[in-house]
């Protein structure tokens, strides 16, 4: 596998799948607005090589007034997708109650951007923490590995821990890129200690 | 048809058992595939995973 790091950056490049095309496209719209977001959850691990099919890509992105998410909304038509489960007001209504709007590519149901406002510290820690990762030269933001980790093994499912393992053993052990003290201190804040232990640390 | 299936076992604990062996096997294939990701280039493992990703396909609105 070749990675490039610069800082916190990540840069390489890869055979694209659906998953990435749309990660990628979808990104292009928030990217050309200036609107902050960052990418959660499952696709951090498809993107470095998971193997496994996802129907959704999750999202945050920062508070929107209405005018830019018209904004916002008008440039994903125009890159040629919609919203597969609300009109524009009332997309936006969905946002402001903490739910998500999911757009798809025109014509299709999956795969699809759940989209969402960061609401809780741990959202705005992945806003403010972002990690850019340019994939083929396109920019798209990235959570932080080290709380995807952590908040992967409180999800708690067979899929979920399989994700924290792969993101643990190719960040952590194979690339040595993960900063530990940050893992250990989400690991400690969402109470995952027993877990960690039995699926990560001491996992071989 | 009902009377066939009344009369089949399940144990669920057998069940149980089944399902953390599969767990720790798929937890081991993770730890393969995280091996063989960082020791092959790009362009191989990521082709490979392009044929699983994409094999789900889209769904038509």
């Amino acid at each position: 596998m070749e990675l490039q790091f610069k800082g916190r950056d990540i840069i390489f490049d890869k055979e694209l799948n659906h998953l990435d095309k749309l990660a990628i496209d979808f990104c292009a719209v928030l990217n050309k607005l200036k609107v902050k977001y960052v990418i959660i959850s499952g696709y951090e691990a498809i993107l470095f090589g998971r193997n496994r099919a996802s129907e959704d890509i999750d999202m945050f992105i920062e508070k929107l007034s209405k005018e830019k998410f018209g904004q916002l909304w008008e440039g994903l038509q125009k890159e040629g997708f919609w919203c597969m489960n609300a009109e524009m007001d009332e997309a936006f209504s969905l946002l402001e109650d903490w739910l998500a709007p999911r757009f798809a590519r025109k014509g299709e149901a999956y795969p699809n951007m759940e989209v969402k406002y960061a609401q809780k510290d741990l959202d705005f820690y992945s806003l403010s923490n972002k990690v850019k990762v340019i994939l083929r030269g396109s920019e798209i933001y990235i959570g932080p590995l080290e709380l995807n980790i952590a908040f992967k093994l409180r999800l708690g499912t067979d899929k979920d821990i399989e994700d924290a393992r792969f993101l643990y053993k190719l960040f952590g052990e194979k690339l040595q890129e993960l900063d530990k003290e940050s893992l250990l201190s989400f690991v400690r804040l969402m109470k995952v200690e027993d877990k960690a232990k039995e699926y990560l640390w001491t996992a071989k | 048809m009902d009377r066939q299936i009344e009369l089949l076992k399940f144990d669920p604990e057998d069940f149980e058992n089944f399902k953390r062996k599969n767990f720790q096997e798929r937890l081991k294939f993770i730890d393969f595939l995280v091996d063989y990701i960082s020791k092959t280039p790009n362009k191989v493992w990521s082709a490979q995973q392009k044929k699983i990703v994409d094999s789900k396909g889209k769904a038509p609105a």
